[in-house]
């Protein structure tokens, strides 16, 4: 339901009530580019699209939202100022997220009524008398280890990054090397003992904004921040200081003497940077709900200033147990193969059929190759095109985005191969225009640069902005006849990536429209022999591989290579002494699927 | 009159606000952003834990504060000035520089990493624009021989500046975007870093920073029509007419620039205004020097 | 007058009372800003005493100044936000040594100076920078040009060891 402020509603308020919901910003979850390859635009349907949750009114909830999603869903929620409220688009308000105030189908038509009636909802209750207070519970993912590996986990999840203590260095548990005078510290460690050891996970509860503002005057509730989520953060930062060869030390305890304590003596254990100044290092969550970032990547930049020396990724941000779904009936095997990735879940598809049908018993299908070129083809397009999209964002070019959306809405919405025809000429002058743009050029030219990497470990479009000529489409006798050449590039940097990713989608156009299909008749699985088949695609993001063995009408195993966990190993040479904004750029360029990494 | 004065900064911001929808969304709707406004007054003002309050608090009103300072020694009209200062060129600088004081806590007191790295790039920022804010007006008081406001727009009646110094008209208009921090220079409230330091800012304390913003570019934009494009001078019509045209035309241009282009990166900034900005700055000294010379004799 | 020198008193005050505060806080961000407010109370003390371009300098170079400090310091110190109230203070009876002999020496040199006649009319703050300029670029043109160029080189020097010594 939707959660109010606490206050009667007097006439005033129930006409600022009005107001607020007219001005509706949505915190989208797991991120837009999920609710664009569904089909969705929130901002075609009012509401806009916010940056961090202290700005958003609404907390979108689009597509599948995995358990450990849905957990760092409710910290944002939690972030979120009064009244908020949750909108459910295809899917419902996963636990420990409380009720969705509105649910419908994944549906734009549905979007737009959704928001209609959240309005009024809004208009009607923005302010209560009864508070329903949401602790988002920060009951750690299920596996029962070491608490202090909870609470580093959780505190990844987190989209909004808290420095503990105020001190720009003192998030990560640095005691302060004077005994006697860390009585706060005493405090928080005595704290953070004792709910170290949860009695039974998913229990702590920490208490969130009750506090109100009355007439400027900010009540005394707020003092007591003294948190848990902040204890969960010292244990959280005291176990991640102490794992070897984190690089990330602690500043050692040194005896009292007399009260003089040289910099040089305090600062002589913390890591070195290039330019041999001792500072402390930082290490900031950049997912894995943020936005710019694909949603669900959890990444964490180890920052000195503002450069980053180290970058890593949780890979469990989206687990969503899918190995167990996938044996069963080989009928139903495409469309539940399909979840892996809400991205390019048409490309899984063809993959699955594709495996499928080379375990038949007939001969090749003509008909479904074409179709499975074009659904593949489409898939390609609509996916680059959702990729530049959020890649304006990050770069904070307004006129790229509304350009790829619109383009995206309308190559989705083409019924047909003609209509798709016709909409190749507006494809080509944009990518004309925005190649020809110097400031773009300048902006993304040797950044997240990946030059001596091996691309014979790459996959996809970043493995051609190297030059490599790595393509399953290559050795396809059906896209040889079509004349297809992978687009190849040698720059190896973010500018070469948007480059290939251009081209590629005018290319897939081309083949769409020489495929002259859009979409894939069903397989007909009654033919599908036991045994094992294999099947490789080309993917939006590069080559995949599955096996499968059926046995008995029931898919047993099935074995996938996706080409994420390929470019995933690129992620430390495209970030590493980049500053903050770059190293964004370089990891938005590998066009990571977060979804494809979990399996 | 010092009331009126205000007032019409208000209304000017107003207009501001609603040129930069109309540049976002497309559509020319004049009530939408006070409708926002008074949307954002609408919900909660949260405080995130453990901030330095003193600076958390004091961003905002000092920010609005360092806003409406340099807008007050802008003339509207002949005599029509909300402070008549002798040094009224410099004053503009001096109250912008609070501009990046008010950044720095609004980045540090929120107590956040992205908002902390939105303050110190707005640091780097400010290191490659000062000097492209300064050293124009120089030149430009070079020719009025004088850093009174109203003199400055006086001594542009042969011709406005814009077209006598047009290397410093150019570097000081990118200089005061910068100041302003609007796209491509939006570094310390970027998108890519959760909106920065804008970003933990919630219900009225928003709507102050984001009312000093648009003052902000208001006074910027007057800067750049006092300075360079002959303020209030202007055939027919009043002389206050003519300044409010300027100044809002060249607020439209200021906000219609940034849609098209992505942000820029922080090292190309400094590389560009200080190997390219300042020798041009200097270059335009030089060069106004020289013709006050030769047109004095 | 009174109205000056009321105006005078208060920016003294202030001056102070946050010259105060740079030490006795914990927080290195909030003493940098604290020293920003002092410097700021000077420049108001400047205007007040009608010396506009000196006190207008003043408000620009230290906002700029102390504001590039407090980023120092959140780079440098240890600590900050000065929650861990660590004792940042050492040298205690050497410094307040010093500040109580600086201090006396300053209000002898107040008081027992020959300061002159108080000045009865100032001439108007446009007459003031004209002057100012006047005397820049006449009689003190050698020593501002001295100091300008020795702070150029100390910039270009200083750049030129960094960037050699991260080359090695």
């Amino acid at each position: 339901m939707l959660e109010a402020r606490r206050g009667r509603p007097t006439w005033e308020r129930r006409l600022l009530a009005r107001l607020l919901s007219h001005h509706l910003t949505a915190f989208v979850i797991p991120g837009l580019e999920v609710a664009h390859a569904c089909g969705l635009d929130p901002e075609a349907a009012g509401l806009s699209p916010a940056a961090t949750p202290r700005h958003a009114a609404v907390l979108l909830l689009v597509g599948e939202v995995p358990p450990s999603l849905a957990h760092a869903a409710a910290v944002v929620y939690a972030q979120m100022p009064r009244p908020r409220a949750i909108l459910a688009v295809g899917t419902d308000s996963p636990p420990p997220l409380p009720g969705a105030s509105v649910t419908v189908p994944a549906m734009q038509e549905d979007l737009v009524a959704a928001v209609q009636q959240l309005r009024a909802v809004m208009a009607r209750n923005a302010w209560s008398t009864e508070l329903s207070a949401f602790d988002a519970d920060h009951a750690p993912p299920s596996d029962g280890a070491s608490p202090g590996k909870h609470g580093a986990q959780t505190e990844a999840n987190s989209h909004d990054m808290h420095l503990d203590r105020g001190t720009a260095g003192g998030v990560h548990g640095q005691t302060p090397p004077l005994e006697g005078v860390d009585k706060p510290h005493h405090d928080q460690a005595e704290m953070a003992a004792g709910h170290a050891m949860p009695p039974e996970p998913g229990t702590h509860q920490h208490h969130h904004h009750l506090m109100e503002e009355h007439g400027g005057h900010v009540q005394p509730q707020e003092v007591d921040h003294v948190r848990h989520e902040q204890e969960m953060d010292h244990v959280a930062h005291t176990s991640a200081g102490e794992d070897p060869g984190d690089g990330h030390k602690h500043l050692h305890h040194r005896e009292h003497e007399g009260g003089f304590m040289s910099m040089v003596m305090m600062t002589q254990d913390l890591p070195r940077s290039p330019d041999g100044l001792p500072m402390e290092w930082l290490e900031v969550p950049f997912g894995p709900l943020f936005p710019g970032l694909p949603g669900g990547l959890a990444l964490t930049f180890t920052l000195d200033g503002d450069t980053v020396t180290r970058a890593s990724l949780t890979q469990s941000a989206v687990a969503r147990g899918l190995a167990a779904t996938w044996s069963g009936p080989v009928s139903g095997f495409p469309t539940r193969f399909a979840r892996l990735d809400p991205l390019a879940g048409d490309a899984y598809r063809v993959l699955a059929v594709r495996a499928l049908e080379a375990m038949r018993a007939t001969t090749v299908d003509r008909t479904l190759a074409w179709s499975c070129i074009g659904v593949m083809e489409r898939q390609r397009a609509l996916s680059h095109l959702t990729w530049l999209a959020s890649f304006a964002w990050l770069l904070g070019d307004r006129w790229l985005r509304a350009r790829a959306i619109s383009l995206l809405q309308r190559l989705r919405g083409a019924p047909d191969v003609d209509s798709v025809a016709r909409l190749r000429p507006g494809v080509d002058r944009f990518v004309d225009r925005v190649r020809s743009m110097p400031p773009l050029r300048w902006r993304l030219q040797g950044v997240g640069g990946f030059e001596g990497a091996d691309t014979a470990r790459l996959r996809g479009p970043v493995a051609r902005a190297a030059g490599g000529d790595e393509d399953a489409r290559t050795g396809d006798p059906l896209y040889h006849d079509l004349g297809f050449t992978p687009v190849l590039r040698h720059g190896a940097d973010a500018w070469s990536c948007l480059e290939v990713r251009l081209a590629e989608m005018r290319q897939s156009l081309d083949l769409m429209v020489a495929a002259g299909a859009l979409s894939a008749p069903d397989l007909d699985t009654s033919m599908v022999r036991d045994g094992t088949g294999m099947a490789t695609v080309e993917t939006p993001r590069g080559r995949s591989t599955l096996h499968l063995t059926v046995s008995g009408g029931l898919v047993q195993t099935v074995d996938l290579d996706a080409p994420s966990t390929y470019n995933m190993e690129l992620l430390q040479t495209v970030t590493f002494q980049q500053e903050v904004s770059d190293a964004l750029v370089g990891v938005v360029s590998l066009d990571l699927s977060p979804w494809e990494l979990d399996r | 009159m010092n009331l009126w004065l205000l007032l019409l900064i208000l209304a000017g911001a107003y207009l501001v606000a609603v040129i930069e929808n109309w540049v976002v969304t497309g559509r020319l709707r004049l009530l939408a952003p006070l409708l926002a406004g008074i949307a954002l007054l609408g919900r909660e003002s949260l405080v995130p834990r453990l901030p330095d309050r003193l600076l958390f608090e004091t961003a905002p009103p000092l920010l609005l504060a360092a806003a409406i300072l340099s807008m007050a020694v802008l003339p509207l009209a002949p005599g029509t000035v909300l402070v008549d200062l002798a040094t009224g060129a410099l004053f503009v600088n001096a109250a912008l520089a609070y501009v990046m004081v008010a950044v720095v806590m609004a980045g540090w007191g929120p107590d956040a990493a992205y908002a902390m790295i939105g303050g110190w790039r707005f640091l780097g920022q400010l290191v490659a624009y000062s000097m492209l804010i300064v050293m124009p007006i120089t030149a430009v008081a070079m020719r009025a021989q004088s850093l009174v406001t109203t003199a400055i727009v006086s001594s542009q009646a042969p011709l406005p500046n814009a077209v006598a110094q047009p290397l410093g008209f150019l570097l000081f208009f990118l200089a005061a975007m910068a100041v302003a921090f609007l796209p491509p220079f939006d570094l310390p409230t970027a998108s890519d870093l959760a909106d920065g330091v804008f970003g933990e800012y919630t219900g009225a304390r928003l709507a102050i920073l984001r009312l000093a913003r648009l003052v902000l570019v208001l006074s910027l934009a007057t800067a750049v029509t006092v300075f360079y494009l002959g303020g209030w001078l202007g055939p027919l019509l009043p002389p206050a007419f003519w300044t409010i045209v300027k100044t809002l035309a060249v607020a439209a241009v200021m906000l219609l620039g940034g849609r098209y282009l992505p942000r820029t990166r922080s090292d190309h900034l400094l590389e560009w205004s200080w190997k390219l900005g300042i020798p041009l700055a200097l270059v335009n000294i030089f060069w106004v020097g020289i013709t006050l010379l030769v047109v004095q004799r | 007058m009174t109205v000056q020198a009321g105006a005078l008193a208060l920016f003294g005050l202030a001056a102070l009372w946050f010259g105060m505060a740079v030490f006795r806080t914990h927080s290195m961000v909030r003493s940098a800003f604290s020293l920003l407010t002092t410097m700021a109370a000077l420049g108001g003390m400047f205007l007040a005493m009608q010396a506009e371009f000196l006190g207008v300098l003043q408000l620009m170079m230290m906002a700029t100044e102390m504001a590039i400090m407090a980023i120092f310091m959140m780079m440098y110190m240890m600590d900050p936000g000065g929650l861990g109230q660590m004792e940042m203070t050492h040298q205690k009876r050497l410094s307040l040594l010093a500040g109580i002999v600086g201090g006396l020496a300053g209000l002898a040199l107040a008081v027992a100076s020959a300061w002159g006649p108080v000045a009865s009319r100032v001439p108007n703050p446009a007459r003031q920078t004209h002057d100012l300029g006047i005397e820049l670029l006449g009689r003190s043109m050698l020593i501002f040009e001295t100091a300008g160029v020795s702070i150029l080189v100390a910039m270009i020097a200083a750049t030129t060891v960094v960037i050699s010594r991260r080359h090695e």
